[in-house]
């Protein structure tokens, strides 16, 4: 490697040394500065020819603005043109917007509006479905009582066939017994008639007897015989008429066809008890056994049992709200009717005293 | 390959000898291999041989496309922009596209270098490998 | 190992002055520009310095074919069109005899002479030029093995110190590159030797003889121009003694491609 060291007093190294900086010195540093400076020069130059076109068009500018007298240059008219154009579209938006918070307030009306009718809606909805419901069970109830309706009905149907049956022997009894009562007035009629021949016989008899004056006799035996005669025809006229108007429920009782049977008014008090806290509004006889009912203001109906001189209570038939006025039996003697002033009837039986039914 | 080349112009000169022999050392001055016929002449280039032709072999890299002919010779007085443009034509690349020469795949030199002076350096075994691509390969 | 440091500095600094003028027939203005002076640096290329030129002078030519790729910007000198991959120090050597200082280039923006110069839009060409012409020095001087073992950012850092023109920063990383593997020196020199402004020799040379001595400048002249007495080389501005070692002046005379320009004087 030494070889190659230069040494410093190689020729040929100062040689070339000495050139380079004859060279250097020629060359570079004479020119240096100068260029250096006149690089800084046209530097110069060059950023104040910029500036002088910029102040001449700056310059030329506000020549023609002045020039032409607007009171904004041709830049402000411009921006002011856009500025008023942009206050139009800003004036529009804000218009458009207070539109649209309109319509969405008139939404929200018309949407709470249908909402309320909605909810009315299901509201009558549900209410119907309630009625709905209630009459539905109406309905099962009503066929209920239909049904049970058709029961009684039915019942009442049977029943009153019964009745009509036991009406149809009653009558055919009845019949049976006109058929009787109607023979047996003939027969009292003819008896009667017989009877009447005899007086007659007896009395023309009597007369023949006692023939003085003819004609004072033959006007008395002609009105006593008118009077007997007016007396006979009137007495059968009230048998005939008897006859027609015999009714079952009059018992068997049968007043006074004959003037001749001895009438007797009952005058002396069997008994005496009270029955009733108040008035006694009505009696009665069952047809069957030996009870008695009565009515009373005080609202019940009492039976007793009325035995050779004493009294008892069979039993009070509660249910009026008001005095009974009238008390009645069936003709079987199983129900006793009650009528009362709180407008209803009502039935009981006898046998167990218990409200068989209200009526009114 | 030595030739004398005192004239400024791109001449060509003597011619150099047979390729095979010089691959490295380049030297005119006496040595064993003398056969330097043209040696003396400088002026009038040696009518037998005119310029030797060099062996040039193109390789092709990265995505350029292989040429069909691959070994060529070439005036040592052309240059290698010369020679790009060939490679370009050949493969029928558009002026507006580059291609990249490289010796030794290591640098590219500037296209007016003469194929002579590349050969007289890096060429191998009597031919100059030249590899070219559409890029830059070896940067 | 370039450690002469007071060269590598006189080399470093050199500057030239120059004069960039408008063609005056692409001048669109009513009054011509003023010509622009402009001091370059003797090691870097001219896309690098020029883009004040540029600048200045686009206001002045026709407005609408600014941008467009046919009217790129381009140099010329005594009507020849200067290259721009060649050092501008090469430049100046190449064309010594005409050149006085300030050097008048005339700047050009229209008809860019397709056949003779290259198209540089943008640094990144000249950066990629520039360090393939590294990395064929190192090809030449150790096999190209250096090279591709430094990183990226030792690439990036020689391409900006010569862009920004910062010394240290550069050869922080040259240094290595001028390591000698071997006690030898370098395998091959670097060079290129310009006989005109078209033709330049490139060979392979070693640094040493034969018997060990190490090569001078002589040497390498005679090698490439046997018949040539007398025949001597500028380079940088200065001819150099012809005693010279060839390693010393690969280490120290290089441009910043590592390359030796020697410009034969004829």
């Amino acid at each position: 490697m030494a070889v190659y060291e230069a040494g410093e007093n190689s020729s040929w190294r100062l040689n070339i040394i000495t050139q380079l900086r004859d060279r250097n010195k020629t060359q570079t540093h004479c020119y240096l500065d100068l260029i250096s400076l006149h690089n800084r020069l046209f530097d110069n130059a060059n950023t104040l020819r910029g500036e002088n076109l910029q102040l001449s068009i700056a310059n030329e500018k506000l020549r023609t603005e002045a020039a032409s007298g607007v009171t904004g240059t041709g830049n402000n008219a411009a921006l002011e043109a856009k500025l008023l154009a942009q206050a139009d579209e800003l004036t529009m938006l804000h218009r458009r917007r207070g539109e649209h918070t309109q319509q969405i307030v008139d939404l929200n009306n018309k949407l709470q509006e249908a909402m309320k009718e909605l909810q009315l809606k299901e509201s009558s909805l549900a209410d119907k479905v309630d009625i709905n419901n209630v009459l539905r069970a109406e309905l099962t109830r009503y066929a209920a009582r239909e049904k049970e309706l058709e029961n009684i009905n039915q019942m009442l149907k049977d029943e009153h066939q019964a009745l009509q049956l036991a009406f149809a022997s009653l009558e055919e009894k009845l019949r049976k017994a006109q058929e009787e009562n109607r023979q047996l007035v003939d027969r009292l009629i003819k008896y009667k008639s017989k009877d009447a021949e005899k007086m007659n016989e007896e009395n023309d008899n009597f007369l023949n007897e006692s023939f003085t004056s003819p004609t004072a006799f033959l006007m008395q035996t002609i009105s006593k015989f008118g009077k007997r005669q007016a007396k006979m025809q009137k007495e059968l006229e009230d048998a005939a008429r008897d006859t027609r108007t015999a009714s079952p429920d009059r018992g068997g009782t049968l007043e006074g066809t004959a003037p001749v049977i001895p009438s007797s008014l009952p005058t002396k008090i069997a008994m005496k008890f009270n029955a009733h806290e108040g008035e006694v509004n009505a009696v009665r006889w069952s047809p069957t056994d030996r009870i008695l009912a009565t009515g009373g203001a005080d609202r019940k109906v009492k039976l007793w049992d009325i035995a050779k001189g004493s009294y008892e209570c069979k039993g009070m038939l509660m249910g009026s709200n008001a005095g009974v006025m009238s008390v009645d039996f069936d003709s079987g003697g199983n129900y006793v009717l009650g009528a009362s002033n709180d407008f209803a009837s009502r039935v009981w039986t006898v046998a167990d005293l218990r409200l068989r039914e209200v009526m009114g | 390959m030595s030739e004398k080349e005192e004239e400024p112009q791109t001449g060509e000169a003597s011619e150099p000898k047979t390729p095979d022999v010089a691959a490295e050392e380049t030297n005119p001055n006496p040595d064993p291999p003398t056969t330097e016929p043209s040696s003396a002449n400088n002026e009038t280039p040696v009518a037998s041989d005119k310029e030797k032709k060099i062996e040039v072999l193109l390789k092709a890299t990265g995505d350029a496309p292989i040429m069909t002919k691959k070994k060529w010779t070439v005036p040592p007085d052309k240059t290698l922009g010369w020679i790009s443009e060939f490679i370009k034509k050949f493969i029928k690349m558009g002026p507006e596209e580059r291609l990249f020469l490289y010796i030794n795949q290591t640098f590219a030199p500037a296209p007016d270098q003469t194929v002579k002076n590349i050969y007289d350096c890096y060429g191998t075994d009597g031919k100059l490998i030249i590899h070219y691509c559409k890029s830059q390969a070896w940067g | 190992m370039a450690n002469d440091r007071e060269v590598l500095r006189e080399i470093w600094e050199g500057k030239v002055p120059v004069c960039f003028q408008l063609d005056p027939e692409e001048v669109y203005d009513l009054q011509a520009p003023d010509p622009f002076y402009l001091m370059v640096p003797r090691l870097s290329y001219f896309p690098l310095c020029t883009d004040k030129v540029r600048k200045h002078f686009m206001r002045h030519v026709q407005q609408e074919g600014q941008d467009k790729p046919e009217n790129e910007m381009w140099l010329e000198f005594n009507g020849i069109p200067l290259k721009w991959h060649i050092p501008i120090g090469a430049l100046l050597d190449l064309y010594h005899n005409d050149i006085q200082l300030p050097w008048n280039i005339v700047v050009h923006f229209r008809k860019f002479p397709e056949d003779v110069l290259m198209r540089c839009n943008n640094k990144e060409i000249v950066e990629s030029h520039f360090l393939s012409c590294i990395k064929e020095a190192d090809v030449l001087k150790h096999r190209g093995q250096l090279v591709s073992n430094m990183q990226k950012k030792d690439h990036n850092q020689l391409w900006l110190g010569l862009l920004n023109d910062k010394f240290d920063q550069f050869w922080a990383v040259n240094r290595k590159l001028m390591e000698a593997t071997s006690d030898e020196g370098f395998k091959y020199i670097p060079f290129r030797c310009y006989i005109s402004e078209d033709k330049y020799i490139q060979r392979l040379v070693k640094p040493l003889l034969e018997d060990g001595h190490r090569k001078t400048l002589k040497h390498l002249l005679n090698e490439l121009f046997p018949n040539e007495e007398t025949a001597s080389v500028r380079t940088h501005g200065i001819i150099p003694s012809l005693d010279a070692p060839l390693q010393w002046l690969s280490e120290h005379l290089s441009y910043p491609d590592n390359f030796l320009h020697l410009i034969l004087i004829t």
